[in-house]
């Protein structure tokens, strides 16, 4: 999803928690590394308030209405989920103990921990999941929207007894696990008053309002601020190891500087997230930890894939594609943009969807020779001016949007200026923030006539599911950002979506891959490494984890004794 | 008496014209801006046909002229609609930020009129020199220093070495330390002192002209030249006679600031994060949630407003030549 705009943060930062057995690291390319290394031996104090910065902000605690990155960390660390990520990115139970699945694959039923309760002592049951589910079924279409895909294709939730859930699903789904890794489950109790006439009081419910949220996580929300400090406190009833930190305060900055001003006056604990222009500054501070690890961050540049696009038809030439594919200097990019942390990537899924990830495409090298015979073949002559033309008597001058939101963007683009002057390509800059980016984009009314080429970024989850979808012809409008509707790819997208055999399910993905390589909507930049910090008065912080893509082990973060 | 009403009744009737011209630029403004809300909408299920739905429940499928008769008919009533982004009430909504926003506006306000006097009465006493050019100079030029600029320059070189919070109003973590109304008290000064001292920095400059001219005006009048006379210390010459004198100006020149400091503070609000009226309305600008943005400029236009006409109804009470 693009950063800032959609729920789930993909800022899969390792950077609070090293990988597992690794070296200590604090330079660029050392992935998944953390600068203790090795396993944590602090004595452990207990309690105290774990205070992070980050600069995402939450947009609502209500998760009927949010969608923005720091929402989803809350919702991750205050609801129950029947499963989570564990530190190699495999799914393990949350509240779940266990689960089967019937031999056709649609029905799934979990055993769900019987000691659990809400931060107002309530039990936390099946019953609560089964209402859950069945409301969001119910308004999936209207109220529901934002909860509806992580449980696409169920048709009902059942509670048999207080710690039984069965999902009946109308076929099977490959990915069934991955999606209700974001299913945060309700308190019935809490949400069923509120609902109104056809759902309309979901979308106005405010969780906070009996004074603090009815929490069943590890932790509650106790106060919320939208652009200032959100306090979550442990939540006595929680249904596996509790916390060690009494509390948590995740703090919102506007800008990287102030929330390292913090971090240095000792204001905050640990950030989630720091430019890579300021990592090797931090890096020999004695008194911090720099943590860089894999995320899924990447950098993309979208091109105007509309079959029925107006202007600048050339773009639509799968050899101008490629050409431009071959004249975009990755490396230069990492080291200016990213300086140095990050790596070159040929597709749409990093590493971190492994198997998935089709590790047989290439990254393209950087060949301005080869890029301007495909041109010069092609029959793309130059004019007077250095700049090519096409068939139709159009010049190679495109509009290329670039979002105001998007960190190092305008570096990229002059990049990539240099490099596809050199190709008698002429681009410009079109700066916008992010709305009227999409606006732009979709123009006129969502046929996708107008734009060229676009500079962004895109934040995957680990299940491939999501970052597939993306392209598919019904996302026209929705997620799409190239225009790009493929019908074989679109069959081929249903088809893994009902595979559940891992490898079976690996090669259809690797073909969708494929064929994305030889359509090119998108050109795949660079993935960016995940640079964080931490004060080095905390230990613990020895594995990685996902910042809302799976819970934070606070059974293992603690103060130094 | 009857041309103090009727000059009182002029400005009345000119502030309420303008507001109800202000309400209806508000309502075009805003839409002038490319995208709406459902622009800016991503989710796994937020195809076309959802967001037609939003579009309808936010009233946004309405041809513009209709938006605007229920737009004006709901302000005429005090009903300022949801937020688009939150569904709460935007007075609600707003409430908070405002409040959050005045102390610290007024803190720097205060700032930059201390500052402002102190160096306008300077120039003007050592008129010539270089205690006089430097206060000029070192005004002017912090008045044209971009002001987000400046409030980071604060944060990069002020904030750790003094301690100094760079975020938030308040330390959200005082409730744990069972810390006493003093302690909170101290705490929210702190988070309003880099704020408030860029709003300070940035203005004092055109208080000190202001004063500078007057204070010049006034020193060259025979009462002045009469206080010498009698023997009176230069400081009772300075705060005594010539700086009252020259008030009139200062303090409408403050009314007519504030109005406008209100809506300056989007720019420091952003960088500080302070959880104000400006950063709210940077927000909802991003989000293009209409019904905070028009209910935010609603606000600062009565305020710019109802500032104006004060300063004019104290210009009129200090000076009642104003109305020949």
């Amino acid at each position: 999803m693009r950063k800032l705009l959609v729920g789930i943060i993909l800022i899969v930062s390792v950077a609070l928690l090293a990988a597992c057995g690794g070296g200590a690291s604090t330079t660029p390319g050392g992935g998944g590394d953390t600068a203790s290394g090795g396993a944590d031996t602090t004595a452990i104090k207990e309690g105290g308030i774990f205070r992070l910065g980050t600069t995402s902000n939450p947009d609502s605690i209500n998760p009927f209405v949010g969608f923005s990155a720091l929402s989803y960390i809350l919702w991750t660390e205050t609801y129950p989920t029947l499963v989570q990520y564990d530190a190699d990115y495999k799914i393990i139970g949350d509240w779940a103990d266990s689960w089967t699945t019937s031999s056709d694959g649609k029905v799934w039923t979990f055993k769900v921990k019987s000691n659990g309760k809400w931060s107002d002592g309530k039990p936390i049951t099946a019953a609560d999941a089964a209402f859950t589910g069945n409301l969001v079924i119910k308004y999936g279409e209207g109220p529901a929207a934002m909860m509806a895909p992580f449980i696409a294709h169920s048709t009902n939730f059942e509670a048999p007894d207080a710690t039984t859930l069965v999902i009946t699903y109308d076929k099977p789904v490959a990915n069934v696990l991955p999606q209700l890794q974001q299913f945060f489950i309700l308190p019935q109790h809490v949400v069923e008053p509120i609902i109104g006439d056809k759902g309309k009081g979901l979308k106005k419910w405010d969780p906070m309002s009996a004074g603090a949220q009815i929490g069943g996580g590890a932790f509650f929300v106790k106060t919320f601020e939208k652009k200032g400090t959100t306090i979550i406190e442990k939540n006595p009833g929680y249904y596996t190891t509790p916390p060690h930190v009494d509390a948590v305060g995740l703090t919102v900055y506007q800008n990287a500087d102030a929330m390292l001003a913090a971090l240095k006056g000792g204001q905050l604990d640990a950030v989630d997230s720091m430019p890579p222009t300021l990592a090797k500054q931090w890096s020999t501070d004695p008194n911090y930890t720099l943590q860089i690890g894999n995320s899924s961050f990447t950098y993309d540049i979208p091109i105007n894939s509309n079959q029925k696009k107006t202007n600048n038809r050339e773009l639509l030439d799968p050899l101008v594609k490629n050409a431009l594919d071959l004249a975009v200097d990755r490396t230069q990019i990492i080291d200016t943009v990213l300086n140095g942390y990050g790596t070159p990537i040929s597709t749409m899924l990093t590493p971190l969807s492994a198997p998935y990830n089709n590790t047989d495409i290439p990254v393209p090298p950087y060949d301005l020779a080869a890029a301007n015979k495909i041109l010069d073949d092609a029959g793309y002559k130059r004019g007077a001016d250095g700049i090519r033309v096409g068939p139709d008597g159009s010049k190679f001058d495109w509009e290329v949007i670039t979002p105001d939101n998007v960190e190092g963007i305008d570096r990229l683009f002059e990049i990539l200026k240099t490099s596809w002057a050199e190709l008698g390509i002429n681009i410009t800059s079109k700066k916008l923030d992010s709305t009227a980016s999409f606006e732009a984009i979709g123009a006129p009314d969502w046929k996708y006539l107008d734009y060229d080429l676009a500079i962004w970024d895109w934040v995957g989850y680990i299940d491939p599911d999501f970052m597939l979808s993306v392209t598919l012809c019904n996302q026209l409008g929705g997620w799409s950002d190239t225009g790009y509707c493929n019908p074989a790819y679109d069959k081929l997208y249903d088809e893994q979506g009902v595979t559940l055999d891992q490898d079976a399910r690996k090669a259809i993905v690797w073909q969708m891959q494929d064929i994305q390589n030889q359509d090119h909507p998108y050109l795949w930049v660079a993935q960016k490494q995940g640079i964080s910090a931490y004060s080095k008065t905390w230990g613990g912080l020895s594995e990685p984890f996902l910042m809302g893509m799976s819970k934070i082990p606070w059974d293992i973060i603690h103060q130094n004794g | 008496m009857r041309a103090g009403w009727s000059y009182v009744g002029r400005r009345a009737l000119f502030a309420l014209v303008t507001v109800f011209i202000a309400i209806s630029l508000n309502f075009v403004l805003f839409r002038l801006a490319p995208g709406d809300r459902t622009s800016a909408l991503r989710c796994q299920g937020c195809t076309q046909e959802f967001k037609q739905q939003l579009r309808a429940e936010f009233g946004l499928d309405k041809s513009v002229p209709e938006q605007y008769v229920i737009y004006l008919n709901q302000t005429l009533h005090g009903d300022f609609g949801r937020s688009f982004v939150t569904e709460q009430p935007v007075i609600s909504e707003l409430w908070q930020p405002i409040k959050n926003t005045l102390p610290m506006l007024l803190l720097g306000t205060i700032i930059s009129i201390i500052l402002g006097i102190t160096t306008g009465v300077i120039a003007a006493w050592r008129r010539n020199t270089l205690a006089d050019k430097g206060t000029v100079w070192g005004g002017i030029l912090f008045y044209s220093l971009p002001t987000q600029w400046l409030a980071l320059m604060l944060i990069l070189y002020l904030a750790g070495p003094l301690h100094l919070p760079t975020s938030d109003i308040a330390d959200p973590y005082l409730a744990y330390s069972n810390a006493g109304a003093w302690a909170e008290f101290v705490d929210r000064l702190k988070h309003m002192i880099l704020p408030a001292a860029t709003i300070g920095l940035v203005l004092f400059g055109e208080y000190t002209l202001i004063v500078r001219s007057s204070m010049l005006e006034a020193l060259g009048e025979d009462y002045i030249l009469t206080a010498r006379a009698k023997g009176l210390s230069n400081w009772e010459i300075i705060t005594k006679h010539a700086l009252r004198n020259s008030m009139l100006p200062i303090v409408t020149l403050v009314f007519l600031s504030l109005g406008f400091i209100f809506g300056g503070t989007i720019l420091i609000e952003s960088v500080f994060n302070y959880p104000g009226i400006g950063l709210q309305i940077y927000e909802s600008v991003g989000n293009r949630d209409y019904p905070m943005l028009q209910g935010a400029f609603l606000l600062l236009t009565v305020v710019i407003i109802l500032m104006n006409f004060l300063a004019d109804l104290l210009y009129f009470k200090l000076d009642p030549r104003v109305t020949e």
